[in-house]
């Protein structure tokens, strides 16, 4: 990967009135990562035959073919299947700043972005199973995706001192434009994999574009006063217009309103808590907005589709539309107090705040019997995020040749749905409860395996003998109870070391949630704690009994209702060492000698120590199959001029 | 000198405000409006226009068959035919084995929901979507707009048909509104036959005799009547069933090959529809012919189906392929006979003219018609290369045209498990056969679980 970084050039005028300043990089990168997470396949046959004695890829053992059991793959003829992804990305940014008079500055803000994806995946005829090659022969595809942006923002400033006081009014607009277009021709029926990188030689191409346009505009102000460096009272107003929405919906008005108080500077305080360096007490209510959904969702769209009917083009209905959708608003009232001791030396910051939106924008799940499987509409629906984030950073030792200071963050987030009209007749009925986050467990409560019929039971509150949706309780919350960081940097003369601790505190799914994906009997590897199952009446055991497929109570047990109940979801919570930096400063004479502004040489690592009694692969990514976080450890060093 | 200083200001500030309150101003509105993304079309100018018009229709059909063993590529095939006594499964997925030990969970993610259920719905969606853009356009051509809603009806009634016959009650939606959709109630199946029956005779007369392009890949007059007639015999309605098949039959667009060989080709002279596919041949050919002569294959003929099967009967050595693997003998469903990738020799047959002589035969024994009866019956034995029936009375003919249909339409579109379930002798028959997994509860397949969470009106089968 080769990266240009952030090269800025600043100009001003003679008199000073004047200013340019540009910045800009380009990174050009390239990945070979293999396309498949192979961690899917981790149950496999410890001793399923891979090659045979000539080294060629196998796909059969005594005449029966893998595909044929359970799907079985040779993961070694994924290896073989290549996808090299080349990206290049140029950034860049214009300020012009000019001031008209001591008062009042005009300033425009140019951005341009281009962001290229050059990606092609080959599927030789070597790494297809001959039993499915029959109708998946050879193919490869080239994707080609460009994304580009730009951004205006004009902006006037104005200050002007009032009764001691000094008023700043900011008038503003912002104009985006956003481009994406990808070109996919998609290239099979190969005869010779050496020929694979030239949709010439095969026998059936097609080719797909696809282009995207979302614009966006705003105009805003704001108004700021500030008297005598103690009191301070802002207010913003704004209104945006974005192409997301259809007609009639594209504009919404927001604003908000804030005040702060350093109190640190009041003559009391200053007289009587001489440590107290710096305070400050604010509180601010605003109302933003959210267009984050996908573009042209508000228009009933016919779209090419890739498939041909006897060599003639064909259309099909691009998705579900709804033309009413519009702006998302979100009602956020945050209070915080900042204090710092001793010249800032300790510094300590806690904020509460409360979000509320009566209109989420998402993706509304449907039955397919509509023809598709979600629509964007606004939720109708009060959800509610609170939170306390708490933030302190202490300068533990500051020496000229020997630094460290610790920080440590945390945040205590909680959601609520508070209403939900019509939720019983909605698509969330058995998902969402009034009252509890949206992250509920709501489901069966788990009561372990039945000691006399050896099968998962859970508790039938209603006790009419059926387990259905009338026996869902509130069983626990997905969400974090509370995460932050520790992160301690230590400098000692040319010498520094970063490293960051993480913590989390939460439920997650636990090693039953994806053991019976390959259920007992089929051919793939169980883990070991099955050894320890339910074999006869009077047994305990965490895993229900083994069955010959014919027992309809085991298997509704293990693949519906265990899902649907918190037996699958268990202590998640971790400390991880997520980050060490090692890095040396090149000496100050050595920099001056070659010409430097300054340089050093590091080194990174990344995920070095988890600290979890989480039973699974990682209680992260919580999921046997899907490749958790590496450790990763990365060198290199950085100049600047 | 200060004042007019400040006052030259004042109009300073004053000019470029508004100077910039102008140019937010005329940029506002017209930005926001992006119109259709470069490579979607609207649906408002494909109706308007008639080639655009004709590939949303061939955009179903291409769709349909899309997709290895979904609804139109062997899945409505493979599924039933192990719900019945046609197959057994030689392997170990759990999925597959449910549908022949009839112990399908409503969970069922791949067979049940992604490949017969989801399927269906969405051809019904872009049917009705179709339909909806025909009523609502302009500037289309007369003879187009009736062609296509012709087709459309057809597609859209063959999909219910599947969909009742397999589920039981299901939703009507004969709009693409989402909204009603997504919390319709189960429609009780006597109210989707007389919708589809009224849809099919709109769909016959609308329709030509000949086809739209030179080939039968899209339906015609008489593929809306075979599929009619069809739902006069699940009805019961003899009369009109004996009348529909008849106007097929003796339409002399459809001839018996006379080699069972050519039956299932892309040239066959007794395809009524065909559903053409442009990237691979069918995927009946792929799930059951296997891919080597020593490998066992994945489904084999149950043995009930293969002694039913009368000694000389040509459709065994024509239409079973068999295998020998460590001395034991395996058959497998041989109709569909290229697994190949290329060349694309066989596409989909979804009538032809066999069917329509069975139905002809049953309706009229029904009717006590019985010569009539015998005759149909024998113009399907003595192509096989058996001799006439010798059943005379009628409950004996009966008998033997549903045996008939057995080993005429075996592993075809899920014929024997729906005719077990139509005459009511699924329990009688299967329930033998396939003791002790078998329970009255079974002939209908479970509503997709996913589909009872998401609308609360779905109210699920019994015993599921």
């Amino acid at each position: 990967m080769v990266t240009l970084r952030r090269i800025p050039i600043n100009h001003s005028s003679e008199n000073k009135k004047f200013t340019i300043a540009f910045s800009g990089g380009y990174s050009n990168d390239k990945n070979q990562l293999p396309s498949t997470d192979l961690t899917q396949y981790i149950n496999l046959p410890p001793n399923l035959l891979l090659r045979d004695q000539s080294g060629n890829l196998v796909f059969q053992e005594a005449g029966v073919s893998y595909a044929t059991v359970n799907n079985i793959v040779n993961p070694l003829a994924l290896l073989e299947q290549t996808s090299t992804a080349i990206t290049k990305n140029l950034y860049s940014n214009l300020q012009l700043n000019y001031n008209i008079l001591p008062q009042l500055s005009a300033k425009i803000s140019l951005s341009y972005n281009d962001y290229l994806t050059d990606e092609v995946s080959l599927i030789p005829q070597t790494s297809i199973d001959p039993y499915i090659a029959s109708y998946t022969p050879a193919s490869s595809s080239f994707a080609n995706t460009d994304l580009n942006s730009w951004l205006i923002e004009p902006q006037l400033n104005y200050t002007k001192t009032i009764c001691k006081g000094t008023l700043s009014v900011l008038l503003g607009a912002t104009l985006e434009n956003k481009n994406s277009k990808s070109t996919v021709i998609q290239a099979t029926n190969y005869s010779n994999d050496l020929l694979l990188n030239n949709p010439a030689a095969a026998g059936l191409v097609t080719a797909d574009i696809e282009q995207t346009t979302y614009h966006y505009e705003a105009i805003f102000g704001r108004l700021n006063y500030n008297w005598q460096g103690k009191y301070i009272l802002d207010g913003t107003f704004r209104r945006d217009g974005s192409s997301r929405f259809g007609p009639n919906n594209q504009f919404a008005n927001f604003g908000a309103l804030g005040t702060g108080w350093i109190f640190s500077d009041e003559q009391f305080i200053r007289q009587n808590i001489s440590s107290l360096s710096f305070g400050k007490l604010r509180a601010s209510y605003g109302i933003t907005g959210n267009d984050q959904i996908g573009d042209y969702n508000y228009l009933s769209l016919y779209q090419n589709s890739p498939n041909t009917y006897q060599g003639s083009p064909t259309l099909l209905p691009a998705k579900l539309y709804n033309p009413d959708f519009h702006w998302q608003t979100n009602k956020k009232l945050e209070i915080g107090l900042e204090l710092g001791w001793l010249k800032d030396q300790i510094f300590f910051s806690a904020s509460w705040y409360q979000e509320r939106s009566s209109n989420q924008l998402i993706n509304y799940p449907l039955p397919r019997e509509t023809g598709f499987s979600s629509v964007v509409e606004n939720l109708p629906a009060l959800v509610q995020n609170t939170g306390l984030e708490l933030v302190l950073t202490t300068k533990n030792v500051n020496k000229k040749s020997f630094k460290w200071t610790t920080s440590f963050n945390a945040t205590i987030p909680s959601n609520k749905l508070l209403s939900f009209p019509g939720l019983s007749s909605s698509s969330y009925k058995d998902e969402y409860v009034v009252g509890q986050p949206l992250s509920v467990i709501y489901g069966y409560k788990y009561l372990g395996v039945n000691p006399q019929t050896g099968i998962y039971s859970f508790q039938d509150v209603n006790q009419d003998g059926k387990l259905n949706t009338a026996d869902y309780q509130v069983l626990g919350n997905l969400s974090p109870k509370y995460y932050g960081g520790i992160l301690n940097s230590i400098t000692f003369h040319q010498f520094q070391m970063d490293f960051l601790f993480e913590f989390k505190k939460q439920e997650g799914k636990n090693y039953l949630a994806q053991l019976f994906n390959s259920f007992p009997g089929t051919v793939a590897n169980q883990p070991t704690i099955v050894l320890n199952r339910w074999q006869q009446p009077g047994d305990v055991a965490n895993i229900q009994q083994f069955t010959a497929g014919n027992n309809q109570a085991a298997i509704i047990a293990a693949n519906t209702e265990l899902n649907v109940s918190n037996g699958i979801y268990g202590d998640a919570s971790y400390i991880r060492l997520k980050n060490v930096a090692l890095s040396y400063h090149l000496p100050e004479a050595l920099v001056k000698r070659l010409g430097l502004a300054s340089g050093k040489i590091y080194i990174n690592a990344q995920n070095l120590l988890t600290i979890t009694k989480y039973a699974g692969l990682d209680p992260e990514t919580q999921n046997f199959y899907v490749l958790p976080p590496l450790r990763t450890i990365s060198a290199g060093f950085q100049f600047s001029f | 000198m200060k004042k007019m200083t400040n006052l030259h200001n004042h109009k300073y500030i004053t000019a470029i405000c508004l100077l910039f309150l102008a140019f937010l101003h005329f940029s506002c509105k017209k930005f926001v409006d992006v119109g259709a993304p470069l490579s979607e079309v609207e649906s408002s100018k494909v109706f308007a226009n008639d080639q655009a018009t004709l590939s949303a229709a061939l955009g179903v059909y291409a769709n349909m068959g899309l997709s290895n063993l979904y609804i139109y590529s062997g899945g409505a095939t493979l599924y039933p035919g192990l719900s019945a006594d046609e197959l057994t499964y030689t392997s170990s997925n759990t999925e597959l084995l449910s549908f022949q030990h009839n112990a399908i969970i409503a969970n069922n993610g791949t067979g049940i929901y992604s490949r017969l259920w989801v399927p269906a719905y969405s051809n019904i969606y872009n049917a009705n979507a179709i339909l909806e853009g025909l009523i609502s356009s302009s500037g289309l051509s007369d003879t187009l707009k009736s062609q296509i809603k012709g087709e459309m009806l057809v597609v859209r009634s063959l999909n219910y048909f599947y969909l009742i016959n397999l589920f039981g009650d299901v939703p009507l939606e004969l709009t693409t509104n989402y909204q009603v959709n997504s919390t319709m109630a189960r429609t009780p199946t006597d109210k989707i036959y007389t919708q589809l029956i009224a849809d099919l005779k709109t769909a016959s007369l609308l329709l030509n005799s000949n086809y739209p392009s030179s080939v039968n890949t899209r339906p015609n007059k008489w593929t809306a009547m075979a599929l009619l007639a069809r739902i006069y015999l699940y009805q019961k309605d003899w009369t009109d069933a004996v009348a529909t098949s008849s106007a097929v039959i003796n339409s002399s667009q459809y001839n018996l090959e006379s080699n069972l060989g050519n039956v299932f080709l892309e040239g066959s002279a007794e395809t009524i529809w065909q559903l053409a596919n442009d990237y691979h041949n069918t995927g009946e050919a792929s799930a059951f012919v296997p891919y080597s002569s020593s490998s066992t294959p994945s489904y084999t003929i149950n043995s009930y189906l293969l002694s039913a099967f009368e000694p000389g009967d040509q459709r065994m050595i024509n239409w079973l392929g068999k295998n020998t693997v460590n001395g034991v003998t395996y058959y497998y469903p041989y109709k569909y006979q290229n697994r190949s990738y290329s060349p694309i020799t066989e596409f989909e047959v979804m009538f032809r003219l066999a069917e329509q002589y069975l139905i002809r035969a049953e309706a009229e024994a029904q009717l006590g018609d019985l010569n009539s009866a015998a005759a149909d019956l024998n113009i399907i034995r003595n192509r096989a290369g058996l001799p006439n029936t010798t059943a005379a009375a009628q409950s004996t003919l009966l008998t033997a045209i549903a045996s008939e249909r057995q080993v005429e339409l075996f592993c075809e579109w899920g014929h024997r498990w729906l005719d077990l379930k139509r005459t009511g002798q699924a329990n009688a028959v299967l329930g033998l056969e396939k003791a002790p997994y078998w329970n009255p509860t079974v002939i209908l397949y479970p509503i997709p679980l996913s589909e009872l969470q998401l609308n609360p009106n779905l109210v699920q089968n019994p015993g599921y």
